[in-house]
C-alpha cells in the first residue's frame, strides 16, 4: 500500500518535473495566473457597489476615477472586469471538475465492465456528443430564465461537458485493461472499483487534467454565448454578460469601446492562455509531440 | 468530361446573373418617394385583409394608405377632426349614435361610399364575432345599425354610454394607432369566409393605390382620381410610399444617415444610434432637436404592485416602494435622458391639460414622484419592520421581504429599467429578485400575477381621462391566480368601492361636460394618490427620427400641429393635413423640400387646389397662366385641364404672310419643344442604363475572375 501511494507521489512529481519543463506549460500558466490574480487583488479596490447602476457618471471614456471608464448606466467597466473573470473562472472550475470527474467515472466503468452497460453508456455519449450542444444548452437556459446565478450557469454548461472526457477515458480504458498487469490484478482477487482506482486510475491522471483544461476552456466560451443571448446570470457579472449589456446599448455602434472592447480583450487573452497550457499539457502526455 | 463540366457550370453562373441584372427594375423617383422603414418582415404579403388574424395593417400601411376613417383625434391638439363623416348626434340617453357621412366620397373602384357601406361592415362584425378582429368589442357594444338615407346611419348601443364615439375597437375613430375599419359593400358581400379572404388587391377610400408588395417591400402610388381631391382640391404631395423592411438597426441607422430613409417606424433606432445618425446627417431630427429627443407615448409606464399578496396588500408599503424609487436615476440611466418622471398614468399631451390643472393641489400634496429613502425607512419601522444582518427588512410576520420583479425579456425597455429598479429597491433593503420570462408564459404570468411587482405601459388615456381611471375598477378584479382582463386592466388586484362608485359616475357622464367629468377625476386621483395601487413611473418616450433632405413639415416640437406616428392610421393625415376644426384653416401636410415651378395655361374653369408645396392656388378660369408646381402641372394636362402653351388667339387683322409666319414660328416652337423634352428623356435614360451598366460590369468582372479561377485551378491540377 505505502509503496503505491510512493509510486503515486513520484509519479505526479515526475509529471511536475516534466510539467516545470516545458515552456509552453509555464507560459500558459503564468499568463493565466496573472490575470485571474489581478482579478482577485483588483476586485479589493473595486468593491462590488462599483458596479451598482447610477454609482458614476454614466457613458464616461477612460478617466482617473474609473480607469477603463463607465457605461451608459452609470458601472465602472473595471470593477465589472475584475468580478466578471472571477466568475466566469469561477464557472470554469465549476463545469471542468463536474465534466472531468463525471466523465471519467462513466469512462471507466463503461471501458472496463464492457458489454450491455458499455453499449448503453456509449449510446448516451454518442447522443451528448453528436447533438450541437450549444443548441441544447440554448433551451434549458431559457426555460430557467431569470433565476440562473453563476453557479446554476455552471451546472447547465457541465451537463454536456462530461461526454467527451468519458469517451476519452473510455477508449483508454479498452486498451489499458488488456495489459498484463490488470490481469496480474484480477488474478490477485482484486474487485473491479479496487482495480479501476489502483491500477488504471493513475496511469490516466494526465488524461484527465487535460481533460479538466479543455473543459475549462469551452466552458468559459459557452458562458460567454449564452450570456450574450441574453440567458446569462442577471445579478452576477461575468464576462459573457458584460459583453451582453455592451451589444444591448449598441456600444459599438455608438463607439463607446472601453465597454465593449475590455471584456473581448479578456476573452482571448484568457482564451490564448488556456491554450497555450493545453498544448504544453498534451506535450507532456505525449512525448512524441515534445520539442526535442 | 471535366472540362466539359466546368464549361457548364459557369456558363449556368453566368446566365443566372444576367437574368438577375435584368430583372432588376428601375427605382422610384427619390425625391417624389417616402420611405419608411418597418420593424420586420411581411409574413403574408399577398393578405390585405386587416380583419384576419395575424394580419399586420400597419407594417402593410394598410391602415394609413387605403382606408380611411370618420374621425381621426390629434392628442397634441385635442381636435376631434372629422374625415369620411361629418359630425355625430347622440339620443339623449345615450343609447344611440347618429352618423353623418360626407358626400362625395368614392371606393378607389369608383363606387360611391355610403350607409350601405357601414350598415354592412357592422352587420358583417355582428354576424362573425368572435372570428373577425375586434368583432366581439363590437358585439359587446352594438346592438344594431339602420340606414337612415344614404348619407345618414344610426348605431343602436345594447347599453347608454357617452363615449362610444372615442372607442377605436367599435367605432371609425383612429385614436391610438388606428380604428374600426368601414369595408366596400360590393366587393366583400361576394365574399364566403370573411377571415380567409386575401382582400388584394384591397380597395378602399384612401388617397393610395397598392403597386406591388413582396416580403420586405411594399409599394403604394398615389390616385389621380382621389375624392378629397375633387371635395376638398388637395392632393398628397408624395407620389410613391413604400413601407419597406431595411433589416436590423445598424442599416436603418446608415440608409437614414445616407438620405435612403425618410421616417422608419418606432422602436427601431436606439437613442445611441439615432445621435450619431444625427451627428454624421444634419437632416435627421425627432420631435425636439435637443434632450429629450423624443415625443410622448400615448402609454406612461408605471410599476404595478401586486394588491392582492401581503405584505404589498399595505397601502404604507406601496407608499414606501415608491419612495425607494429614484425617478430621475431611470430617465438618465435607463432611458439616457429621453423621458421624464410621471405623477401618474397619463400622458402630458395638451389635450389633458385642463384635468391637470385641476389636481395640481394634489399632486404638491402626495408627492407621488418623490425619491426619499429615509421616508420609506420610516414606514417600515412604524409598520414593525425590522431589519436583518444581511440588510434586508423582516416583516412582523417574520419573513424576509423579498420582491419578485417579472420583466419581459424581449422588452430591452423593460430589461434596462429592471436593473436600475432592482439596484435601488435591493439598496432599501428589499431583497429583489428578477424573474425573466418571453413569450406566452411572460404574458400568463403578468396576468396570473405571479408578481410582487411588474413595469407596465397604461393606455391609452390619451385626451379622455376616463378609460386609464376605469382601469382601476373592482369589476376586473379577479383571483390571485386567474387571469386578469388585460394587463393594466387590474392585474394588479386593486379593490376599492369607494372609488368604483365615482368611475360608475363618470361613466355616464358625456366628455362634453368638462366641469363635471374635472370633479369626478379629481375624486378618483385623490383615491388613486392615498392607496398608490401601482406606483407611478415614467413618460414613455417615443423616439422617431425624421430625416428632413427630401420631405419637409414633419411634426415636431416646434411646429406640434400633429402627431409623428407612421405606423398609425393618422399617418394618412400627417401626409395631407387636415382641415382643422377649431379653425376652419387646413394646416399641415409633408412637401419636398424643393419644388420645381412651371407656367401653365388653363383651357377649362379649374377650382381652388393645393399644390404639392401646400400652398393654395385659384380657383382660375380658362385662358388664365398660372405658375404652378411642376407636379401639379402634369396632373391638370394630363386631365385636359391645362396646356403647356398658351392657346394662340385668332388673328382678327388679317395680313399677308403674317398667318404663314405665325404658323412658322408654331411650328418651330413646338419641334423645339418636342427636342427639349426628347432630350429630357434621353438624359434621364442615359442615367438609368448607366445605373444597370455599373451594375452589369461589376457582375461581369466577378463573373469573369471567378472563371479565371476555375481555369487557374484546373491548369494547375494539370
Amino acid at each position: 500500500m505505502a509503496k503505491k501511494i510512493t509510486y503515486i507521489i513520484a509519479s505526479i512529481r515526475g509529471g511536475i518535473s516534466v510539467a516545470t519543463h516545458n515552456r509552453k506549460f509555464m507560459a500558459g500558466l503564468v499568463m493565466f495566473l496573472l490575470v485571474a490574480i489581478a482579478a482577485i487583488i483588483g476586485s479589493y479596490f473595486l468593491p462590488k457597489s462599483y458596479y451598482r447602476t447610477g454609482s458614476f457618471k454614466p457613458g464616461q471614456p477612460p478617466n482617473p476615477e474609473n480607469p477603463l471608464g463607465t457605461d451608459t448606466l452609470g458601472r465602472d467597466v473595471l470593477a465589472q472586469l475584475c468580478w466578471g473573470i472571477q466568475n466566469s473562472i469561477r464557472i470554469g472550475v465549476i463545469v471542468a471538475t463536474i465534466g472531468t470527474l463525471v466523465g471519467a467515472a462513466i469512462g471507466f466503468i463503461s471501458g472496463y465492465y464492457g458489454g450491455v452497460l458499455d453499449r448503453v453508456l456509449s449510446i448516451i455519449i454518442d447522443v451528448f456528443l453528436s447533438v450541437p450542444s450549444l443548441l441544447f444548452l440554448i433551451l434549458i437556459a431559457a426555460l430557467i430564465r431569470g433565476t440562473v446565478t453563476v453557479e446554476i450557469m455552471a451546472l447547465i454548461i457541465s451537463i454536456t461537458s462530461w461526454a467527451w472526457p468519458a469517451r476519452q477515458i473510455r477508449a483508454q480504458v479498452l486498451s489499458l485493461k488488456e495489459r498484463d498487469f490488470v490481469y496480474m490484478s484480477k488474478l490477485s482477487g482484486m474487485g473491479g472499483i479496487e482495480i479501476i482506482v489502483r491500477e488504471l486510475m493513475p496511469h490516466m491522471f494526465q488524461w484527465m487534467g487535460a481533460n479538466f483544461i479543455n473543459a475549462f476552456l469551452v466552458a468559459v466560451l459557452t458562458e460567454a454565448g449564452l450570456s450574450i443571448l441574453g440567458l446569462g446570470p442577471q445579478r452576477e457579472m461575468t464576462l459573457g454578460m458584460m459583453i451582453y449589456w455592451a451589444l444591448s446599448y449598441a456600444a459599438i455602434f455608438r463607439g463607446m469601446w472601453w465597454w465593449w472592447s475590455s471584456p473581448v480583450l479578456v476573452l482571448i487573452y484568457l482564451f490564448f492562455s488556456l491554450y497555450v497550457l493545453h498544448l504544453g499539457f498534451d506535450e507532456i502526455i505525449n512525448p512524441r509531440t515534445r520539442e526535442k | 468530361m471535366k472540362k466539359t463540366l466546368t464549361f457548364l457550370l459557369a456558363l449556368t453562373y453566368i446566365l443566372t446573373i444576367l437574368f438577375a441584372t435584368v430583372s432588376y427594375s428601375q427605382p422610384l423617383p427619390r425625391e417624389k418617394t417616402i420611405y419608411i422603414a418597418i420593424g420586420g418582415r411581411i409574413a403574408d404579403p399577398t393578405n390585405f385583409n386587416l380583419y384576419a388574424p395575424g394580419v399586420s395593417r400597419s407594417s402593410t400601411g394598410l391602415h394609413q394608405m387605403i382606408y380611411e376613417y370618420f374621425f381621426y383625434i390629434n392628442f397634441e391638439t385635442g381636435e376631434y377632426i372629422p374625415w369620411l363623416a361629418e359630425r355625430y348626434e347622440y339620443s339623449p340617453d345615450y343609447k344611440s349614435i347618429t352618423v353623418y357621412l360626407r358626400k362625395g366620397v368614392k371606393w378607389s373602384d369608383g363606387v360611391p361610399f355610403t350607409a350601405d357601406d357601414v350598415v354592412f361592415t357592422y352587420e358583417l362584425l355582428l354576424r362573425e364575432a368572435p372570428k373577425m378582429i375586434w368583432s366581439s368589442e363590437v358585439a359587446k357594444w352594438v346592438e344594431s345599425v339602420e340606414k337612415i338615407d344614404d348619407y345618414t346611419v344610426k348605431i343602436n348601443l345594447k347599453e347608454p354610454n357617452p363615449r362610444f364615439h372615442l372607442i377605436r375597437e367599435v367605432f371609425p375613430v383612429v385614436r391610438v394607432w388606428g380604428g374600426l375599419t368601414i369595408l366596400p359593400k360590393h366587393i366583400w358581400e361576394k365574399v364566403d369566409d370573411p377571415v380567409k379572404f386575401k382582400n388584394n388587391p384591397p380597395i378602399g377610400t384612401g388617397p393610395f393605390k397598392l403597386v406591388s408588395a413582396s416580403e420586405t417591400t411594399i409599394i403604394y402610388e398615389r390616385r389621380d382620381d382621389w375624392w378629397a381631391t375633387e371635395v376638398f382640391g388637395i392632393r398628397p404631395a408624395p407620389k410613391y410610399v413604400v413601407f419597406q423592411y431595411f433589416g436590423p438597426e445598424e442599416s436603418v441607422a446608415a440608409r437614414l444617415a445616407a438620405n435612403e430613409i425618410d421616417t422608419p417606424f418606432i422602436g427601431i433606432l436606439s437613442l445611441g444610434t439615432f445621435k450619431k445618425v444625427m451627428e454624421t446627417n444634419p437632416y435627421v431630427r425627432a420631435w425636439y432637436r435637443t434632450e429629450p429627443y423624443a415625443w410622448l407615448d400615448p402609454c406612461p409606464r408605471a410599476f404595478m404592485v401586486q394588491n392582492a399578496r401581503y405584505p404589498w396588500s399595505l397601502k404604507e408599503v406601496r407608499r414606501a416602494l415608491s419612495y425607494l424609487i429614484n425617478r430621475e436615476a431611470i430617465a438618465t440611466l435607463a432611458y439616457e435622458g429621453t423621458t421624464s418622471p410621471s405623477w401618474g398614468i397619463f400622458p402630458y399631451y395638451g389635450g389633458l391639460k385642463p384635468y391637470f390643472d385641476a389636481i395640481s393641489d394634489l399632486i404638491e400634496k402626495y408627492e407621488p414622484t418623490k425619491y426619499d429613502p429615509t421616508k420609506a425607512e420610516e414606514i417600515f419601522k412604524n409598520l414593525g419592520f425590522t431589519k436583518g444582518a444581511d440588510g434586508v427588512w423582516v416583516t412582523p410576520n417574520g419573513t424576509r421581504l423579498k420582491l419578485v420583479y417579472l420583466v419581459n425579456g424581449a422588452n430591452a425597455e423593460e430589461m434596462k429599467v429592471a436593473q436600475v429598479v432592482a439596484d435601488q429597491l435591493r439598496e432599501g433593503g428589499i431583497d429583489v429578485e428578477l424573474k425573466i420570462l418571453t413569450g406566452p408564459t411572460q404574458a400568463d404570468a403578468r396576468l396570473r400575477g405571479d408578481w410582487d411587482m411588474a413595469y407596465q405601459p397604461f393606455c391609452p388615456g390619451d385626451t379622455d381621462p376616463f378609460d386609464n381611471l376605469e382601469l382601476f375598477h373592482s369589476k376586473y378584479y379577479v383571483k390571485l391566480g386567474e387571469r386578469a382582463p388585460w394587463y393594466e386592466r387590474n392585474s394588479f388586484r386593486y379593490k376599492n368601492p369607494e372609488y368604483d362608485k365615482i368611475i360608475d359616475e363618470l361613466a355616464i357622464t358625456s366628455p362634453s361636460d368638462v366641469e363635471k367629468c374635472k370633479q369626478l377625476f379629481r375624486k378618483a386621483m385623490e383615491i388613486l394618490f392615498e392607496d398608490m395601487p401601482v406606483v407611478p413611473g415614467m413618460q414613455a418616450p417615443a423616439l422617431v427620427p425624421f430625416n428632413e433632405y427630401y420631405w419637409i413639415g414633419w411634426p415636431s416640437a416646434d411646429n406640434p400641429w400633429n402627431m409623428p406616428v407612421s405606423w398609425w392610421a393618422m399617418f394618412n393625415l400627417v401626409i395631407n393635413g387636415y382641415k382643422s376644426p377649431k379653425t376652419g384653416e387646413w394646416v399641415g401636410g409633408v412637401r419636398p423640400r424643393t419644388v420645381e415651378y412651371t407656367t401653365v395655361y388653363f383651357t377649362k374653369d379649374v377650382p381652388k387646389f393645393r399644390g404639392v408645396d401646400l400652398n393654395w392656388y385659384g380657383p382660375y378660369k380658362a385662358g388664365d397662366a398660372a405658375r404652378i408646381p411642376a407636379d401639379d402641372a402634369e396632373f391638370w394636362i394630363a386631365k385636359g385641364y391645362a396646356s403647356f402653351k398658351p392657346t394662340i388667339p385668332t388673328p382678327t387683322v388679317t395680313l399677308p404672310g403674317v398667318e404663314a409666319l405665325a404658323s412658322d414660328i408654331k411650328d418651330v416652337k413646338t419641334s423645339v419643344d418636342a427636342l427639349s423634352s426628347s432630350i429630357k428623356e434621353l438624359g434621364s435614360k442615359i442615367d438609368a442604363l448607366t445605373g444597370q451598366l455599373s451594375t452589369l460590369m461589376m457582375v461581369q468582372v466577378l463573373t469573369l475572375i471567378l472563371v479565371l479561377a476555375v481555369l487557374a485551378l484546373y491548369f494547375r491540377k494539370k
